[in-house]
């Protein structure tokens, strides 16, 4: 059941992709969408069958048996990764429906469909993985299909600089993994998760070399790990290639670069919490620190931000902050608990998104719309759930595991805990700034669009609404239901087996020992933050244009998202053309080419000829031939030899 | 009886001469099934004993596993040619009855060729061997290209026979004896060999190189491919080279065993010279016959690299590369002897060019067979350059496998180009489809061969390790 429920997307992918053009379109991506639906059922039954505290290792075949290298095509059955998978199902299949109303008009929409299942196949491939390198396989996997994702629209330009980037930037990621895999083999002499799990105990004196330098070996796989993290993850520094994967379709953006594929980074560390905790201090300040930098910084480039899926992407980028801040301070059952819910409701946002720009006429900058509330009420709905939920309000899913996490953050034994803990605070303003911004200028400000367009917006199809509801019940409801599972008393009993539980803060959330002031500030943040949207959009509009015209270089500064791409640009991408360029002109086509490939061939040919002077057909020259090669080798044999 | 497949043989050769002059009822087509039938059972005459070892005649000749298996693989090729002579179209000229009975009597000299344990025995099959081959050569008495190949060939046949005696009596008047056997014990008895041993040694190599056509001695090899008629072509292509190959190696290894350095380096000269003529000189060349001529001295020019060390694993590797090479080249001219144009045999190669449009199934069995040539991983050419190259490698002999891989990157050159041609090239005048079934059917079946070899490969190197053991048995 549980290997149907990662097998079947797999199955989807090539149904869609051998049946293309054979069958009619929407046939086949509705059954595609069938598959999927069936999958979850298999998920979410194998995820009902699971018995408490089972661990079960279902292993297919031997992969690599290569010395004492040996590595097995397996998964991981145990509450994590059914949870997930179940996950993973569940939102990809409301995506598959979502997109069979999407991609109506597109004539490559079975492609579309094959790649959504592929990519799905190789993300619950990844997170049910019982080793290391299988889990690289699916994590390539997710790599790859994110790139044909990003440039399925293979016309736009801008698409295919974005998918490049993105793998490209990926690229420097999986370097750091595969570094971590390296250094994983060379310590613990075995990639399965479960045995490097037991053999840390005696391994975590252990120091190895890299780069010429002594590191302590588990804090180095850590940190390497990380690396590899923040690629997939889009933490700062590497999180360039996610506001421009936008350039995908929308579902895509929902998919793969909210909810699943870039929460993968957040889902190693949680897998190898363990490892993490044995290791020393540094790299889960490096971890804190990271995540703090993209939550907060993420989260003020979103201000400035007026493309609605870029809005919605900074902010992806600074939920996925927020998750490896609590994997920084040992809260990891909480970084879960925000994984889970903020895929719901990211999920949500990015269709919301997606509908509003289905009823705009493919419309995406947020200037050129307004007073959308009664045009598109069921969307409206569904984004205003989608964003409080996003916000932290009350009861809803995102107020539940935000403040978790920022109370663990409080909580923390982590000696910078209290500048990481203000900067959450602060990058919850932010948020509500950002999010209720979005409202404001797509629902409620008159229209700015021009006449065409203001005339043909139209609610979205029943098959895109229907997974915009759904999510939103979930969006609603998971928190508030879920949460007692993920911190606190039963929090021990459920995780216990599968990762890390810090006990010491565990206990002291328990018993309330946290101030109601830290309790309370998250709301005091969000309510500080409408009370400062309604003063800039509402009350003080004219004194807000001038302050903004006087504070200019500030907004240009935050509006080019800090230069940092421009910055990289400088560094890396005009220096490498310019190396590639100096190569390939002087060393491979001048040295290498002329010397090499067409100097031989020259070369070549011309001995060819000389072979075939020799070939007179005259038979004197044979027996000439003849006699000269006998001499030749008597000579050889007597004086030489 | 261990002879009785030479006897055989014989003897229902001479019956079909007889009825071929007798009754004039009997055609050509007729007499090949004759000859097949021979063929086929004289296989099971050789598989009776294909384990047992004698000395016969007092030691004229030596049946061993290995004699046995080579004369398996000859009558099999030439059972095959046989066949090819049943189901392709014939020039007129080819159609008697003599020509059968001349390959059965080549098949007879060449069977005994590798049987041969005596430097007068190794004569005289030889020269049956060869004289056959001449008439075959030139049996298109009225064209003239034929007629030439045949002068060419029996004028370098003869030389490489004066060499030959003229080798064997250096050694006869050192030893005292043309027996393998006596050789064998007078090498083993001195303290430092006689240098006109090995001068005598020198002249019996390069009288064999002349037959295997190998550098620089093979200027005959792309004329008489060219001239001689295509099927001839086949079989020279084919079966005198294993049955020369035979001898050579039992030469080498039995009676010369004592001095594998010295022989060693002039086969190193040999097989570098051969890869790079058979290599280079195909470049330029436009005619398939042709072509296959220098891809024929090219792998023989492989095939010497394994004999260098003299060891077990050398022979077992040529053996495998001859089967290789034989199925290769069979498929390769099977499709050569079907090139027809409006009902005229053609073999240039841009003959070949829009093959895929017009057949597509013939050009993709074409293309496997010549990446198999080309040993492109994962054909059967590949898996026997392989094995040689790793022997070779492993005696320590890098610079001469990095000439072999080069001269193959040059060679795999010109077979690509014909790929290219087949694939690419807009079609001219399109070739006859052909459409005879049979020819279909082998050519698929050799493409397969050559394919599904990569699946068993143990199963060569068992087989091939197995024959050889008993050449070495004797010393």
């Amino acid at each position: 059941m549980f290997l149907l429920s990662i097998f079947l997307p797999l199955s989807s992918f090539l149904f869609c992709i051998t049946l293309n053009k054979r069958l009619k379109d929407e046939y086949i991506c509705i059954s595609s969408s069938f598959i999927l639906i069936f999958s979850s059922i298999c998920a979410f039954l194998s995820f009902l069958n699971l018995e408490t505290n089972q661990d079960q290792a279902i292993v297919l075949s031997n992969w690599i048996n290569s010395g004492s290298f040996s590595v097995d095509w397996s998964v991981q059955y145990n509450l994590l990764s059914s949870s997930m998978v179940l996950m993973v199902n569940f939102v990809s299949t409301l995506i598959h429906i979502y997109s069979v109303g999407y991609m109506v008009k597109d004539d490559r929409k079975v492609i579309f469909m094959g790649y959504l299942g592929l990519f799905t196949f190789f993300m619950l491939f990844l997170v049910s993985s019982s080793n290391l390198l299988q889990l690289f396989l699916g994590w390539e996997g997710v790599g790859l299909t994110s790139y044909l994702l990003i440039g399925f629209w293979y016309k736009k330009n801008q698409a295919n600089v974005a998918a490049i980037k993105a793998f490209v930037v990926n690229r420097v990621g999986d370097f750091g993994l595969i570094l971590a895999l390296f250094a994983t083999f060379i310590v613990f002499g075995t990639l399965n998760i479960n045995e490097i799990l037991l053999l840390l105990e005696s391994q975590n004196t252990t120091r190895v070399e890299f780069l010429g330098f002594q590191f302590h070996s588990i804090t180095l796989i850590v940190v390497l790990i990380f690396i590899g993290c923040m690629g997939k993850s889009a933490q700062f520094g590497l999180h360039v290639w996610l506001p421009d994967a936008m350039e995908g379709p929308t579902p895509v953006s929902a998919l793969i670069h909210a909810a699943t594929m870039v929460t993968a980074g957040v889902f190693l560390l949680i897998i190898l919490s363990p490892l993490i905790e044995e290791s020393s201090q540094i790299s889960r300040s490096i971890i804190l620190i990271i995540g703090t930098i993209t939550c907060i910084f993420a989260s003020s480039v979103a201000i400035f931000q007026n493309d609605i899926k870029r809005i919605i992407a900074y902010s992806t980028c600074s939920q996925l902050g927020y998750m490896f801040m609590a994997i920084g301070v040992s809260a990891y059952s909480v970084a879960y608990f925000h994984l889970l819910s903020h895929a719901f409701f990211k999920a949500l946002l990015f269709l919301g998104a997606g509908s509003i720009i289905h009823s705009m006429s493919d419309e995406q900058n947020i200037k050129k719309m307004g007073g959308l509330y009664n045009k598109i009420p069921l969307t409206y709905i569904t984004m205003l759930i989608g964003s409080f939920s996003l916000m932290g309000l009350p009861f809803l899913s995102g107020y539940y595991s935000k403040d978790l996490i920022i109370e663990f953050i409080y909580l923390g034994q982590s000696n910078i805990k209290i500048y990481a803990y203000i900067i959450s605070i602060v990058s919850v303003l932010f948020t509500t700034i950002y999010s209720v911004r979005l409202l404001i200028y797509v629902f409620h400000r008159e229209n700015r669009s021009d006449e065409k367009v203001f005339a043909h917006i139209h609610e979205s199809p029943l098959i895109m609404i229907l997974p915009l509801t759904i999510l939103s019940i979930f969006a609603i409801f998971f928190g508030m239901l879920m949460n007692s599972y993920f911190a606190g008393e039963s929090l021990f009993k459920v995780w216990g087996e599968f990762m890390f539980i810090n006990n010491d803060i565990n206990d002291e959330y328990t018993i309330g020992n946290v101030p109601i002031l830290v309790k309370k500030s998250p709301l005091f943040a969000i309510i500080f933050g409408i009370f400062i949207c309604f003063l800039i959009y509402f009350t003080f509009k004219e004194y807000s244009q001038a302050l903004k015209k006087r504070l200019m270089i500030l907004v240009n500064f935050f509006e080019n998202k800090l230069y940092i791409d421009e910055i990289y640009n400088f560094i890396f991408v005009k220096t490498s053309f310019y190396l590639g360029k100096g190569f390939w002109k002087s060393i491979d086509t001048d040295l290498i080419d002329n010397l090499g490939p067409n100097g031989i061939s020259r070369l070549v040919g011309s001995f060819g000829k000389v072979v075939s002077r020799f070939q007179s057909g005259y038979l004197y020259h044979y027996v000439l031939s003849v006699v000269v090669g006998l001499t030749l080798f008597l000579s050889i044999y007597i004086y030489i030899l | 009886m261990y002879i009785l497949p030479e006897i055989f043989i014989s003897l229902s050769t001479l019956i079909l001469l007889l009825l071929a002059s007798f009754s004039k009822k009997i055609n050509q087509k007729d007499m090949a099934y004759f000859s097949l039938f021979i063929i086929f059972f004289a296989q099971f005459f050789i598989l009776k004993d294909i384990f047992y070892y004698e000395e016969i005649f007092n030691g004229f000749f030596i049946v061993d596993s290995f004699s046995s298996f080579m004369k398996l693989l000859i009558l099999i090729c030439a059972g095959l040619i046989v066949y090819f002579y049943i189901i392709v179209k014939n020039p007129v000229s080819l159609n008697r009855p003599e020509f059968p009975i001349l390959i059965l009597f080549a098949l007879v000299g060449m069977m005994l060729m590798v049987s041969a344990n005596n430097f007068l025995s190794l004569f005289m099959s030889i020269e049956l061997q060869s004289l056959t081959l001449y008439i075959l050569v030139s049996f298109s008495r009225k064209d003239s290209f034929s007629s030439e190949a045949g002068v060419k060939y029996f004028i370098i046949g003869s030389l490489s026979t004066c060499i030959f005696l003229f080798g064997t009596s250096l050694i006869y008047g050192l030893v005292g004896s043309v027996s393998f056997e006596s050789i064998s014990i007078f090498m083993s008895e001195q303290l430092t060999m006689p240098t006109f041993l090995i001068v005598g040694l020198i002249f019996i190599l390069v009288s064999i190189s002349l037959k295997i056509s190998a550098a620089p001695f093979h200027m005959w090899t792309p004329d008489v491919y060219q001239g001689a008629p295509t099927l001839v072509t086949t079989l020279l292509s084919t079966i005198p080279k294993i049955a020369a190959f035979g001898v050579l190696i039992r030469l080498l290894v039995y009676p010369f065993s004592e001095i594998t350095i010295d022989w060693g380096k002039i086969l190193i000269i040999l097989s570098i010279t051969s890869m790079l003529v058979g290599s280079l000189g195909a470049l330029l060349q436009s005619d398939l016959k042709r072509l296959m001529a220098y891809s024929t001295i090219n792998h023989i020019g492989f095939m010497l690299m394994g004999l260098i060390p003299g060891t077990e694993d050398g022979i077992t590797a040529i053996c495998i590369y001859i089967i290789f090479y034989v199925t290769m080249n069979l498929g390769i001219f099977l499709f050569i002897l079907n090139m027809n144009r409006d009902q005229i045999n053609v073999s240039s190669i841009k003959d070949l060019s829009g093959l895929y449009k017009s057949q597509p199934l013939m050009a993709t069995f074409m293309a496997i067979l010549l990446f198999s040539m080309a040993g492109i991983p994962p054909m059967a050419g590949f898996i026997g350059k392989l094995i040689i190259l790793n022997l070779v490698i492993d005696n320590n002999l890098f610079y001469l496998a990095i000439i072999a891989v080069l001269t193959s990157v040059i060679a795999a050159f010109y077979y690509i180009r014909l790929i290219k041609c087949i694939f690419f090239d807009q079609p001219q005048d399109e070739l006859d489809i052909i459409s005879n079934n049979q020819s279909k059917y082998l050519l698929g079946f050799f493409a397969t061969f050559n394919v599904i070899v990569i699946f068993v490969p143990q199963f060569f190197l068992d087989l091939c390790s197995s024959v050889t053991l008993s050449l070495f048995a004797l010393n």
